[in-house]
């Protein structure tokens, strides 16, 4: 297999006041991602999507625990890594970009200067060196006068151009993967655009593998080669692209496909998957979609679907899958 | 349609360290009754200090709204109480916008009480599970409170309350932007039920311009406190006239990826800072059409056919509308 990250049957649970029962966020997850590739990993909050790749990287909050599964990542299991050396592949071969990218920079240090130590820090360069290339880096992500705002501060920049900074972080040590988180979620649209555009041209040139965490359809068909539709703590459909947005076969995945407003005009009626999702503590028997589903029968609430290939790739966690049909947006499924 | 609310040369001025936060600045325009006028701009523009200055939750620098005719600045008290019945607001987080030591009964019930609408509590409790009803609340959840409840049920805690006083004009800032695609759909298609229900008029405030165009008849589209544009739904986003329009409805993503490689034309440089904008039209710093003119002279918002305003020196035409790059 040329994949670059291959997770198998991962499952992550989480320990919280009051309750003796683990919630398990992420129940059985498989993923691959192919090398060169830009996957989507998609779903609405709480499927855990974002615990999949903190899982992975071993950035778990102190009452999440991986309870099964693998990550081989050239040809080592990243879940079965010490502290010390998973810290040697993230921020090295493996970058990270988060939603927030207040959160990740360090407050007290210029932006020129977290870019370079972590330069240093993992390419064993000598200050100047690091210097030139950090300053290289940032006129590559569109920090206007480079030069001069290697000096600011995160606070001096807008939002745009913190993350602007926290890509050029993530590319500089030219990782094999780097996973982005939401990393758009906090941008205005106009804004937005520029992100999206500037981590497909970086991706295109240098190659890296991407894992892109997001909510917004609209993004994965901006830039996704292949996607992965998390519901409920499992992958219930996964396929290329294209495919994924001209016929899904999950029920799941259609309707939030049809509730987008897109195209909709005043007067129709949007479609809107019924009540809410289901509570970690009682996931429904059988089928974890069928409570909300409009095409469930008696079987989807006893027989648990398998991820199942409907062929060319396309997987999908159901039953009944639905025809491959074109979707009218606002129309009901 | 009658005209609903007018508001006229409204400013808002926020003195800050380092110069003045021109957040609204001499804005001007009416909503009709029973129509949805969407309000659409990036953070920073002004839009929810807008919505905030014509309930008067917020004190106008400069200029008058008028609701039905009356000047609210020029009422006091018990009059101005009882106009402000009429209007509501709707906000983006619905559980920062609740007490959350209070039942969600109590919350509905909040206005009824102080307005003084029912005879006794027992006619006000009816009249809170009618609501809760009406927003597709079971009334059994009377007696909880709102960190029970999911998202999308606390925005239904917050339309319940905002109709309690039965209103003719709801400002709804943002009160999607918060919740997952599914379940903004879900109050999508609730607040256009209530508005046929009710002859409801929305001013709907929102970054988001799909759902703008979803749930509007007229579209004002705001940059740094002024507004650029305001047509009819279908003329705007067919064919905008004012380029930051235009830019705006290039960048948003498009969930369809056959459309992926299209050349669109996106806006360059960062939001600009509504504290010192620019002289001239406040766009001009990240226009491609801007000129000399465009620098010195702020353009007026001014009728280009009837019923689209477009304030632009340089207004798109079918004759210069090719990407500007």
């Amino acid at each position: 297999m040329n994949s670059i990250l291959e997770i198998r049957g991962l499952v992550t649970s989480f320990a919280t006041d009051g309750r003796k029962d683990r919630a398990v966020a992420v129940n059985g997850v498989d993923i691959d991602i192919p090398r060169g590739a830009i996957v989507g990993l998609v779903g609405e909050s709480g499927c855990g999507k974002s615990v999949t790749a903190l899982s992975t990287l071993g950035l778990l909050p102190e009452n999440g625990r991986v309870d099964a599964g693998s990550a081989m990542f050239g040809g080592q299991d990243l879940l079965k890594l010490k502290d010390h050396e998973l810290r040697r592949i993230r921020g090295n071969r493996i970058s990270m970009i988060f939603q927030e990218p207040m959160t990740s920079l360090n407050p007290i240090m210029t932006i020129g200067r977290q870019v370079s130590e972590s330069i240093m820090l993992h390419g064993g360069v000598d200050k100047a060196t690091a210097r030139a290339r950090a300053i290289e880096m940032l006129e590559k992500v569109g920090i206007p006068e480079a030069k001069r705002r290697y000096d600011s501060y995160p606070h001096e920049l807008s939002g745009g151009l913190r993350q602007r900074v926290l890509i050029g972080m993530a590319m500089v040590m030219q990782p094999d993967l780097l996973i982005a988180d939401e990393p758009t979620t906090a941008l205005d649209v106009s804004i937005e655009a520029q992100i999206l555009r500037l981590m497909r041209d970086l991706q295109r040139e240098s190659g890296t593998s991407i894992l892109l965490i997001t909510h917004n359809l609209g993004v994965v068909a901006e830039l996704c080669d292949s996607v992965c539709v998390m519901y409920a703590g499992e992958v219930v459909e996964r396929a290329d692209v294209f495919t994924l947005f001209r016929g899904c076969a999950h029920p799941y995945t259609r309707g939030l496909m049809a509730a987008l407003p897109r195209m909709a005009m005043k007067g129709q009626r949007l479609y809107n998957i019924p009540g809410s999702v289901p509570n970690l503590w009682s996931m429904p028997a059988g089928c974890r979609f069928s409570p909300r589903c409009e095409f469930a029968k008696e079987s989807c609430r006893q027989e648990k679907p398998a991820l199942a290939d409907l062929g060319d790739g396309h997987l999908c966690r159901c039953l009944f899958p639905l025809d491959d049909v074109p979707q009218h947006e606002g129309d009901n499924p | 349609m009658s005209e609903l609310l007018r508001a006229e040369g409204l400013v808002k001025e926020f003195p800050v360290k380092g110069g003045v936060v021109h957040a609204v600045s001499d804005v001007s325009f009416a909503i009709e009754g029973g129509e949805t006028l969407g309000l659409v701009g990036e953070s920073g523009c002004g839009k929810s200090t807008l919505g905030r200055l014509l309930l008067r939750l917020l004190p106008a620098t400069a200029g008058k709204v008028f609701f039905k005719g009356q000047d609210l600045s020029a009422l006091r008290g018990e009059s101005l109480r009882a106009l402000r019945h009429g209007m509501q607001m709707i906000f983006q987080d619905p559980y920062a916008s609740l007490d959350p030591r209070m039942t969600v009964g109590s919350i509905i019930m909040e206005p009824l009480k102080t307005q003084r609408v029912g005879r006794n509590r027992a006619e006000r409790a009816e009249m809170v599970r009618d609501l809760m009803n009406q927003v597709g609340l079971r009334p059994e959840f009377y007696s909880r409170y709102p960190h029970q409840f999911s998202g999308g049920q606390r925005q239904r805690i917050g339309i319940a309350r905002a109709l309690a006083l039965n209103p003719e004009l709801i400002i709804c800032d943002e009160p999607v932007s918060a919740l997952d695609v599914s379940i903004q759909a879900q109050i999508l298609n609730l607040l256009s039920d209530l508005q046929r229900q009710r002859a409801l008029t929305y001013l709907f405030i929102s970054h988001d311009l799909n759902v703008v165009r979803y749930l509007s008849d007229r579209v004002i589209v705001m940059f740094l406190g002024k507004f650029c544009e305001l047509a009819p739904t279908q003329a705007l986003y067919a064919a905008p006239k004012h380029p930051y329009t235009r830019f705006l409805l290039d960048s948003v993503p498009v969930p369809d990826p056959t459309r992926r490689d299209e050349n669109r034309a996106l806006l360059t440089g960062e939001v600009s800072s509504p504290v010192n904008p620019p002289d001239g039209c406040r766009f001009h710093p990240r226009c491609p059409y801007a000129d000399e003119r465009c620098r010195r002279e702020a353009p007026a918002l001014r009728a280009l056919e009837p019923g689209r305003l477009c304030a632009c020196h340089h207004p798109i035409t079918t004759s210069n509308k090719e990407n500007p790059t």
